[in-house]
């Protein structure tokens, strides 16, 4: 007996050993900082999964190095190292579950995913008053993206709009054969524009395409653009409205298109339908290679895109804002048309305006500080690291120089909107050049709890299926709305 | 006589009766194993039901009871039961083809003709890699400008396919990487099965003029049925919770085509998207384990009609 | 392989029909055998011809992946595609060793992995011996309840589980109630733990057990050895093969697991192999190349190790079926 009491302890024993000499060895909520030889306090920033491809990630560590040697940076004795997350959200939760040690103390985030996890951030609201910080020097709809219920949960970085990019070359060989139809990029105004033009530019082989001339096959990502280049809402953000929260599309079949919110949705589906029709995308052009390859000439892109197209032969391309609504597809009057799907395109109110007028979508990032989701976590270890971590991002963003330094470093827009009549961007030649005189009618994304969720999967799954011809546009509309407002109900925890 | 003896032995030098001591040991024996089971099957499993009633986050700590809501929501949840139907059928498309072809290709290899072995090791390939490895090989074969299955459609004068970007044909691409990585170990299986096969049978069957194919349905076939059964369930059970594939090829997508339950289940626990949906999501899980039981059942009732 | 032939006495069935004597000069009779004859040559083209064909299928996508992994990524994305590469190159591989810590992953999977095998088959067997041989009091009930437990998905469990391993006492700084630490977090003792004792190799386990007769231990028992030697030197050595058998399972499932540590293991150096592919394929981009190339090194131990104990995998296999 004895024996086999030896014997399975020992084997017990050894196999605690193997793993439970690294677990024991981990630090605890206290002693967990680290230290630079030089003294100075190892601060971590996470960063989405954006920051892992190469050219981002290689520009962001070469002015971190930088940052890290500036003398304001070695005056508040700190030292800051970096790393990139695939699924930032999840492993962030996790991480300030588990406590101090395993958490970053900056984190670069997405604001758009802001609303559904406030619980691991932390308000900012205090350091704000504390300071006296001026927040009207950020751009208002990139600030108000990151609170929530009246608190603050972190300050924009970058301003980050999407638009269409285009192959210039391709449209230029295009123009000098044709110069009777030749196609003016800059004057891309309106939705019927950019069809035709789009048209254009594809070549096919029989059905086969073999150009594609617009990348149709991730316009589902580009739904709230196009809505918004509608001028239209998607879903109801006025918190004292007992709708909040829900999709702005009418839920009373009977009056479906009086309003004109939900016109604008409708019209958008059936533009996308009409998109689709054309047969302007082989469905294996959708991918980054392939406008980098010359396979598309059309395609959507967010400020950070030139830095995923520096590994392809591509050079000479532009960047344009979104085109205006010029067509809707219903005839409010008769009714017939939307519910008989017969998709005839009349004129709208918003003809005649010009592109980049009616705005398009904004993202980015911000600079938040995660908080252990257990109060008893919060140590005063973690807060002398939460003090630092507020003066790296005061010196990153509201220092003039330095806020110029890492978006002249990366080639991004920066959200300090008083600093855009510096020479970087007033004088910039790239994309930020032809993008930035349109931002200030850019809008973000809804700030409602779900409304992730509801864009990747039910927004996206409905319009795929209008593409592939299994939805009408008017189901596809109801679909959206209908599974849309019951997920976002669940998310928003009402019944 | 001896058992006395040694009882009597034993009872003197441990001064416990021969019952006591016997449980004594075999509690010692099972005490780890035990031990595994409580801690991360049995507590987790009541911990899971408790979780189920309350509105909450994964950590349980800002909870809400909320009773049954959490399963009225999920018979109401339109992705949810999509994930469901994309499980059956990828069931109903993938454990057949899984068990008919690895059928075959045991019938193929289970001979003593030269090269065979060869052929065993190369159709045995695939099943010692792992999920995640095959499957982003196979993302690579069906892209669908540069990968090769459309270059050898195009080879042929076929049209390209649209492999995993068309909610049509997601579901069936998936379906053929988990066949070709899964067949591999079943064949095995049926080749071990059919070598122990009486040879006299075959004899007698060959003597009486019957043909391959009478010899396969008549002998082989119910000879081996009870292999069948196991390949069935346990292909069954495997199919039931596709996660790795789909994380690699589809993410779910297109069109929610290949949204499986246990992907789903997952995304609402730790995706990226999770929140306070973790009793919702627990929900889900009992929800497929139902599922699950009824399928098993089903499976059960027939096997007793096939094997009596 | 040797083994399984061993056991099949019989020849397979056409060629038990070839060998029948029929010495006869009859012309009809040699015509007859020169048809038969011709017909067995144009079957075994045939069956040749459908394994080459099926056994291609089953290779090509690890050639096309080996090449893709050994070509630029100017060749990579070329139209139309080539089948050979006119370039090679190993700087998807230099960037993969770049990017990750390569030899962090492999040293954890072979770690969890391993160890998984060696306490599934000890502990298993030993509650599996115990369940069959000893029949305590109450053997039965618990030994359904596990069984009964083999029916629920995984996924239940999923968020209670990440709960108790949170909360492990002692664990990762955690104290006796399991707070103020990270418990297993973050280690691989959360993708070690759970899965240590299987309740499948029980239940596998028991029936090589049960095969066994009761009454081989009298004679040791009357010698005085306690029931520890008689399972270690009397029983254990009786069931190698389905020890044999469970270890290959264990390595595979420990080898291939994705779900579970990729929601446990945070930082790049406590994880997996199998997660590896993460880094080169994002929401935003995939990168072939790189990602070819840790497929085919993902590939390489568990292909060397299958080459190796080529002979054991594959009884392994097939007696796990016949056993059920």
């Amino acid at each position: 007996m004895k024996k086999l009491l030896g014997l399975c302890l020992s084997a017990i024993l050894a196999l605690t050993a193997v793993f439970g000499a690294t677990a024991c060895s981990t630090t605890s909520a206290n002693d967990y900082s680290e230290y630079t030889d030089d003294g100075r306090l190892i601060l971590t920033i996470w960063a989405p999964d954006q920051y892992a491809n190469a050219t981002i990630r290689s520009r962001f560590q070469a002015w971190l190095d930088d940052f890290n040697e500036t003398d304001k940076i070695k005056e508040l004795g700190v030292y800051l190292e970096f790393s990139p997350f695939t699924q930032l959200p999840t492993t962030l939760s996790t991480a300030c579950i588990s406590g101090p040690h395993m958490m970053p103390d900056i984190v670069i985030w997405d604001r758009f995913a802001t609303p559904s996890n406030t619980t691991y951030l932390m308000p900012i609201d205090d350091l704000l008053e504390e300071d006296n910080i001026d927040t009207s020097v950020f751009l208002d709809e990139a600030y108000d993206e990151l609170t929530v219920n009246g608190s603050q949960y972190g300050l924009p970085l970058d301003a980050d709009p999407w638009g269409i990019y285009v192959n210039m070359d391709i449209v230029n060989t295009y123009n000098d054969q044709n110069s009777a139809s030749a196609i003016d990029v800059d004057s891309l105004d309106t939705w019927s524009e950019l069809i035709d033009a789009a048209d254009k530019l594809t070549i096919r082989d029989g059905s086969n395409v073999t150009r594609s001339g617009l990348n149709t096959t991730s316009a589902d990502g580009q739904f709230f653009s196009f809505v918004y280049t509608g001028t239209g809402e998607l879903i109801d953000t006025d918190e004292n409205s007992s709708a909040y929260g829900d999709t702005v599309m009418s839920t009373d079949s009977a009056d479906i298109f009086t309003d004109g919110e939900s016109m604008r949705v409708y019209d958008t589906l059936a533009f996308f339908k009409e998109l689709y029709a054309l047969n302007l995308c082989n469905t294996g052009h959708g991918g980054t290679d392939a406008f980098g390859n010359g396979l598309l000439a059309m395609t959507y892109g967010s400020i950070y895109f030139p830095q995923e197209l520096s590994s392809y032969s591509i050079k000479n391309y532009k960047m344009l804002p979104y085109p205006a609504r010029d067509l809707t597809y219903i005839n409010v009057n008769t009714e017939q048309g939307a519910h008989g799907e017969s998709l005839v395109a009349s004129e709208t109110d918003s003809t005649g305006m010009q592109n980049g007028q009616v705005g398009g979508m904004l993202g980015g990032y911000g600079l938040a500080i995660p908080q252990p989701v257990m109060e008893n976590m919060r140590t005063d270890e973690w807060r002398s690291h939460v003090e630092k971590a507020w003066e790296v991002i005061k010196l990153w963003l509201l220092d003039d120089e330095m806020n110029e330094s890492y978006f002249t470093a990366n080639e991004v827009i920066t959200c300090r909107s008083d600093l855009w009549n510096n020479a970087f961007y007033t004088e910039n030649t790239g994309v930020i050049g032809d993008i930035l005189p349109y931002l200030e009618n850019y809008k973000m994304r809804p700030s409602v709890a779900g409304y992730e969720v509801f864009e990747s999967s039910i927004v996206r799954a409905d319009i795929q299926m209008l593409k592939e011809g299994s939805l009408t546009v008017l189901a596809t509309y109801e679909k959206i709305r209908d599974d849309g407002n019951a997920l976002l109900r669940q998310a928003q925890g009402r019944s | 006589m001896q058992e006395a003896q040694s009882v009597s032995v034993k009872k003197k030098r441990k001064g416990l009766t021969l019952k006591a001591q016997r449980n004594l040991i075999g509690y010692l024996f099972v005490l780890p194993a035990l031990l595994i089971f409580c801690i991360f099957v049995l507590i987790p499993l009541i911990m899971s039901v408790y979780l189920s009633f309350f509105e909450s986050d994964m950590f349980f700590l800002s909870m809400e009871y909320v009773g049954f809501d959490n399963f009225a929501q999920v018979f109401q949840d339109s992705l949810y039961w999509t994930s469901i139907l994309n499980i059956l059928c990828y069931t109903l498309m993938a454990v057949p083809m899984n068990i008919i072809l690895s059928m075959i290709l045991a019938l193929l290899v289970n001979s003593d003709r030269r090269g065979v072995k060869a052929y065993r090791f190369l159709f045995y390939l695939p099943s010692v890699t792992s999920t995640v490895a095959a499957s982003t090989v196979w993302l690579w074969m069906m892209n669908t400008s540069y990968g090769l299955l459309n270059d050898i459609f195009a080879l042929f004068g076929l049209p390209g396919g649209t492999w995993l970007t068309h909610s049509s044909t997601a579901l069936v691409s998936v379906t053929l990487v988990t066949v070709w990585q899964g067949v591999g170990a079943n064949m095995i299986i049926f080749v071990a099965a059919l070598q122990n096969m009486p040879t006299q049978v075959y004899e007698a069957a060959k003597l009486d003029g019957a043909g391959p194919l009478t010899i396969f349905f008549r002998i082989t076939f119910p000879l081996i049925a009870p292999t069948m059964y196991f390949i069935l369930t346990m292909t069954l059970i495997g199919a039931f919770q596709l996660y790795d594939q789909i994380y690699v090829l589809t993410s779910g997508g297109p069109a929610n085509a290949t949204l499986t339950p246990v992907y789903l289940i997952w995304q609402n626990s730790f995706g990226t998207n999770a929140g306070r949906q973790a009793g919702y999501a627990a929900a889900q899980a009992f929800v497929l384990f139902l599922i699950i039981m009824i399928v098993n059942l089903l499976i059960r009732r027939l096997d007793k009609k096939v094997n009596g | 392989m040797t083994e399984l032939k061993a056991n099949t006495a019989l020849p397979a069935p056409q060629d038990a029909a070839a060998q029948t004597p029929a010495p006869q000069l009859d012309p009809d009779a040699v015509r007859a055998r020169r048809k038969r004859k011709a017909v067995r040559i144009v079957y075994l083209v045939l069956i040749y011809f459908v394994m080459s064909f099926l056994a291609l299928a089953m290779v090509l996508p690890f050639y096309w992946s080996l090449i893709t992994s050994l070509r630029p990524d100017s060749e990579i994305y070329a139209l139309p595609i080539t089948w050979f590469p006119s370039s090679f190159t190993i700087e998807h591989y230099t960037y993969v060793f770049e990017t990750i810590p390569f030899w962090n992953m492999l040293a954890n999977s072979l770690i969890t992995t391993l160890v998984g095998v060696f306490t599934n088959l000890f502990f298993g067997s030993l509650a599996a011996y115990a369940f069959s041989k000893i029949r305590f009091t109450g053997h039965k009930i618990i030994f359904n309840i596990m069984l009964l437990s083999m029916m629920v998905p995984g996924v239940i469990t999923l968020i209670p589980t990440f709960y108790v391993l949170l909360h492990f006492p002692f664990a990762g700084g955690n104290d006796i109630l399991g707070n103020g630490g990270i418990g297993f977090y973050d280690n691989l003792g959360a993708v070690i733990l759970p899965g240590c004792i299987g309740v499948y190799g029980i239940f596998f386990m028991r029936q090589f057990f049960a095969s066994l007769p009761d009454d081989l231990a009298e004679s040791a028992r009357l010698d005085g050895a306690n029931d520890f030697t008689i399972f270690f030197r009397i029983y254990l050595p009786l069931v190698i093969p389905g020890l044999l058998t469970l270890g290959i399972f264990t390595f595979q499932s420990g080898w291939n697991n994705f779900m579970w540590p990729n929601i446990v293991l945070q930082s790049p150096q406590n994880q997996l192999l199998t997660m590896a592919f993460k880094f080169f394929k994002t929401t935003l981009s995939t990168d072939y190349g790189p990602l070819m190339a840790i497929s085919i090194l993902m590939s390489i131990p568990i292909v060397i190790i299958f080459i190796l104990m080529q002979k054991y995998f594959i009884r392994g296999v097939a007696l796990g079926g016949i056993k059920d």
